[in-house]
């Protein structure tokens, strides 16, 4: 019989009960002359009663025992002593005893057992919420803190679940680890340490250690296949985020790769043309250095220049275009002057634009806004360049800049026919062009035509600068591109202006 | 692993069922505490299976009662009106438990039987058993059932189980006030008030040369407003002005609300004091008691004018804490003006919270408060904002028009009450004024008879009395909410297990 004393004073205060009811039920048996049956009777439903209420089989058998001890001594022949005379009531005491220990012998078991089946009922219903709570988890850490987090409410001691390698001075973790058994309190190896080492085992080996604190004491043994559940779909749902995201990563990869090809593809059509273009006129100088006349000599060396000017402009926007794909470094920017990147633009462009015009609005105010000077002139030559290219000759356009609100929008608009309403919003697409599909499978291409890589670049520098681009047709009959780029902090102003100088 | 209280509640019939089985093993068990007057009076011995019988096998059919609904559920619950149905279940199980002794021990008819059970729970006080050839050990049965009727037998419940719940019955009982912040505490508080008081009172008497058997009999009686006497005529028949004033001050002590006594015995006289229901009480009590006087002396039947305040002012006591002692030989060779403020006073009873019963003090306060504040909105200015309040422990509590609407409600169930129980009185034969005041006297739990009620009674008049002293004490409502709770929980059982 054990418990604390307030355990063992409330048990004796029922059997007391018990008992002092007993006696007065035989009491009232004997003064209406009741057989001593009626009352052996009454002393087993007592007897039921307190194995029931105190939870234990010895007090009950402790009661019985009273019982017959009273009974013989106040209610059988002879009276007040502890002697039996009359063998009906030695029969009696005899199966009162025997019934009395198979009573409780049962009443104890079933108590226990229905003690197990709630139990058990119970620890099923976590195991369902805890499940629910895995599948709901979206990464291996979070996972593992919820399931710690779980174990640790329901055992009422700390534990903890890492993830891979544990740390260098931990040496029963390491080889829970490492051997993936389980170390630590109450295990075979490591004994002696204050926590107990479980590992998360999968098919591919360790995932982590679990590690649970038993300096109060060894988890018992119902709750031990508790956590080996929980331990298991925990390992479970670790694999499962692991995967997930190796998944993820693969993906990326593919699309690189994917990217890789259509680039290879496209540009490999482009490059030949202009390279035949050079190689066709420097061959021909080459043979017929003194055949040829000054005026076809200097046109041919003319071709050959603007081709290679045209390769490398072509090079230069791929190996912007890859640097913008794999940047991870961030942009460099620096305040730069508005006027002067748009008039710096202007002029690289002014050169080719044959008979288009080209005017330039500036900003009132001098202002200055970080950006990395050299790709936004390089975005602005690009939509001038998409103008000039798709537009019909004679055309008007117009690069400008003014601040709205906090940002700073810049514009190139022609009057010159316009887009397709329908194709607004892909041309910013990679690899769209006008006359060709993305694929690359026309057959003409002449010197005009793009890659179609431009307008591209310009999104992806516009957006690396955290900004905005987009096209829209306007009412003078032609498209207006135009971008916004943040002020960032409040631009300064400085109140007296350098004078402009065209270059 | 998982904390009990996170398991589905039990509730409806079973939780119903659960409580009243646990009270009964709590009423079987002090079925058996009369036995232990045969320590001293040993010949009874003969009665005592009529109080072992039926007190073990309520305990046994509560325990299995117990067993088979609610045992070994951590969360049972007890919904809106389900500590009604529970105060109803316990009642009627607790009267015929205690009605059993009589009837096995061949001392009354089944009728009367439950008739001297009902009486001794609601503290009434009406008896039909001879005290002079009774045997002891009814005695104390009746005196015992006095004292667990008078503060509830669920007080002692929520003494013994630590339960949130046993306050939800406790205030379906028809106590509402709180003594202090814990439920457990508050009965303990009273309880122990309660006890504190009778025992006081007993020393009182037996200082007064009363007998001890006696002194403990009335002083239980005293305090908790019943009125069983263990002597033929009541208190008349001790001829002690000091036993009076013993009684009267012990009537008073019963009658008052149990916060007041808290305060007092705590010291905190002023927030007791200031307690409007407390001077209209004692206001009452002493212009009949003046009144009482005159008619008395008017009328030629008392022999000076200090004899006529003495009588007039323990009767008004007695009558209007509803507790029933007699010091005057007959209620019918009174005065017909007597007999009608005694009625009057019956009808009104003592204060809220305490033994006493009636409509309580409170009630008739809130009514009459209630008339002139409509008179003073129906007449007074137009535009006038007035609030009603009223004056309990010292604080100026004001008196919600939900309130007030119940109040003014129970006092018509009250009323009609009354008069059909007067009514089926006045088949018996009897007169009308004695009608009145015997069903006034079981209505309001006060215990006076004037002659109607008597051991040769036919049984339809003792069933009113029984249903009178019933509805008065559980304070109407709770029975007929109880009962309808109770058959509807029955009903949605079986439609459960169909």
């Amino acid at each position: 019989m054990n418990g604390s004393p307030k355990t063992i004073l409330k048990r004796a205060a029922i059997v007391s009960l018990l008992f002092c009811l007993g006696m007065i039920v035989a009491y009232g048996f004997w003064l209406v002359g009741l057989k001593a049956e009626s009352d052996f009777m009454v002393f087993v439903l007592a007897v039921t009663i307190a194995i029931l209420e105190t939870g234990s089989g010895g007090w009950g058998v402790l009661l019985g025992v009273l019982y017959i001890l009273a009974y013989d001594y106040f209610f059988t022949m002879p009276y007040h002593q502890l002697r039996i005379f009359n063998l009906n009531d030695w029969v009696a005491c005899a199966v009162f005893i025997v019934v009395a220990v198979i009573l409780n012998t049962l009443t104890a078991r079933l108590q226990r057992q229905v003690g197990i089946a709630e139990r058990d009922a119970r620890v099923l219903g976590r195991l369902n919420k805890m499940s629910t709570g895995l599948i709901n988890s979206t990464s291996a850490e979070g996972a593992c803190r919820y399931s710690a987090n779980e174990l640790s409410r329901i055992l009422d001691r700390p534990v903890s679940i890492t993830l891979g390698e544990p740390a260098e001075d931990n040496e029963a973790a390491r080889a829970c680890y490492h051997d993936g058994y389980a170390t630590g309190s109450g295990e075979s190896i490591y004994a002696l340490e204050r926590n107990k080492y479980l590992p998360l085992n999968s098919k591919q080996g360790t995932l982590g250690v679990v590690a649970i604190d038993c300096v109060s004491g060894d988890i018992d043994h119902a709750s031990k296949s508790f956590v080996n559940s929980v331990i298991t779909q925990t390992s479970i749902a670790v694999e499962r985020n692991n995967l997930e995201k190796e998944s993820v990563r693969q993906e990326v990869e593919m699309k690189h790769e994917r990217f890789k090809t259509t680039l290879l593809r496209s540009i490999s059509h482009d490059l030949r043309t202009p390279l035949t273009g050079i190689a066709g006129s420097a061959e021909y100088l080459r043979e017929n250095a003194e055949t040829t006349d000054a005026a076809t000599r200097d046109k041919l060396l003319a071709d050959i220049v603007e081709d290679s000017e045209w390769l490398t402009d072509m090079v230069n926007s791929l190996l912007d275009m890859t640097r913008m794909q794999d940047s991870g470094a961030p942009l460099e920017k620096e305040p730069e002057v508005v006027d002067d990147v748009i008039a710096d633009a202007v002029s690289r462009v002014a050169r080719r634009s044959g008979t288009h015009e080209i005017s330039v609005h500036a900003p009132q105010k001098v202002t200055l806004i970080p950006m990395n000077g050299q790709l936004i002139r390089q975005t602005l030559i690009n939509l001038i360049d998409n103008a000039l290219k798709h537009t019909r000759p004679g055309a008007h356009i117009d690069v400008g800049a003014e601040q709205q609100g906090d940002e700073m929008v810049f514009f190139v608009s022609d009057n010159g026919g316009g887009i397709d309403p329908a194709k607004l919003d892909r041309v910013f697409d990679l690899f769209y062009t006008q006359d060709r599909t993305p694929a690359g499978d026309g057959l003409t291409s002449g010197r005009q035509s793009s890659i179609g890589l431009g307008l591209s670049i310009c999104r992806s520098i516009v957006e690396a600068h955290g900004g905005w681009i987009r096209a829209e047709n306007n009412d003078q009959g032609g498209t207006t591109f135009s971008f916004g780029l943040p002020m960032g902090q409040k631009p300064e102003e400085t109140a007296d202006a350098p004078a402009r100088k065209e270059e | 692993m998982l904390r009990a209280s996170e398991e589905k509640p039990v509730t409806g019939i079973r939780a119903i069922c659960g409580y009243i089985g646990i009270v009964c093993m709590l009423i079987g068990l002090l079925a058996l505490v009369p036995l232990l007057s045969l320590l001293r009076y040993a010949w009874e011995s003969v009665f005592a299976p009529a109080f072992i019988f039926p007190g073990i096998a309520c305990m046994i059919v509560g325990y299995t009662l117990y067993f088979v609904t609610i045992r070994g559920c951590g969360n049972v619950e007890l919904r809106r009106r389900d500590g009604a149905a529970v105060v109803f279940g316990t009642w009627v199980c607790a009267i015929i438990v205690y009605a059993l002794p009589f009837v096995l021990g061949k001392q009354l008819t089944v009728s009367q039987a439950v008739f001297e059970a009902t009486s001794g729970l609601t503290t009434t006080g009406l008896s039909i058993v001879d005290v002079t050839s009774c045997p002891n050990i009814y005695l104390v049965h009746r005196t015992l059932m006095h004292y667990f009727g008078g503060i509830g037998l669920l007080l002692v419940l929520t003494c013994i189980v630590n339960d949130t719940q046993g306050l939800s019955i406790y205030h379906a009982e028809g106590h509402t006030d709180r003594l202090l912040p814990s439920s457990l505490k508050t009965a303990r508080a009273v309880l122990v008030i309660y006890t504190a008081a009778i025992l006081g009172g007993i020393v009182a008497y037996r200082a007064c040369s009363m007998p001890l058997f006696d002194a403990f009999a009335t002083s239980v009686s005293a305090v908790s407003t019943g009125g069983f006497v263990v002597d033929a005529d009541s208190i008349g028949g001790y001829h002690s002005a000091a036993i009076e004033i013993v009684s009267i001050v012990l009537m008073l002590v019963g009658a008052t609300n149990f916060l007041q006594n808290f305060l007092i015995v705590h010291g905190r006289f002023s927030e007791a004091l200031h307690h409007e229901e407390s001077r209209a009480w004692f206001l009452t009590i002493a212009a009949v008691s003046l009144i009482g006087s005159f008619v008395l002396v008017a009328a030629g039947s008392a022999s000076s004018w200090g004899d006529a305040l003495r009588t007039s002012l323990f009767q008004a006591v007695s009558i209007i804490t509803t507790t029933g002692f007699q010091t005057i030989p007959s209620f019918a060779a009174l005065p017909s003006t007597l007999v009608f403020l005694f009625v009057l006073l019956m009808l009104v009873g003592s204060e809220a919270g305490s033994t006493a019963g009636g409509m309580k003090m409170y009630r008739v306060l809130v009514m009459s408060k209630s008339l002139v504040w409509m008179m003073k909105s129906e007449f007074g200015h137009r535009r006038g904002v007035r609030t009603c309040k009223i004056v309990r422990f010292g604080k100026k509590l004001e008196c919600s028009r939900e309130e007030r609407r119940d109040v003014a409600v129970f006092c018509g169930l009250y009323a009609s009450a009354f008069i059909v129980g007067s009514f089926i009185f006045t088949l018996s034969g009897c007169s009308f004024g004695d009608a009145v005041f015997e069903f006034a006297s079981c209505l309001g739990n006060v215990g006076v008879s004037i002659g109607v009620i008597t051991p040769d009674s036919p049984d339809f008049v003792l069933w009113t009395g029984i249903a009178g002293m019933f509805l008065g004490r559980l304070e109407i409502v709770p029975v007929f909410m109880g009962a309808k709770r109770l058959l509807d929980a029955t009903r949605e059982w079986r439609n459960l297990e169909r």
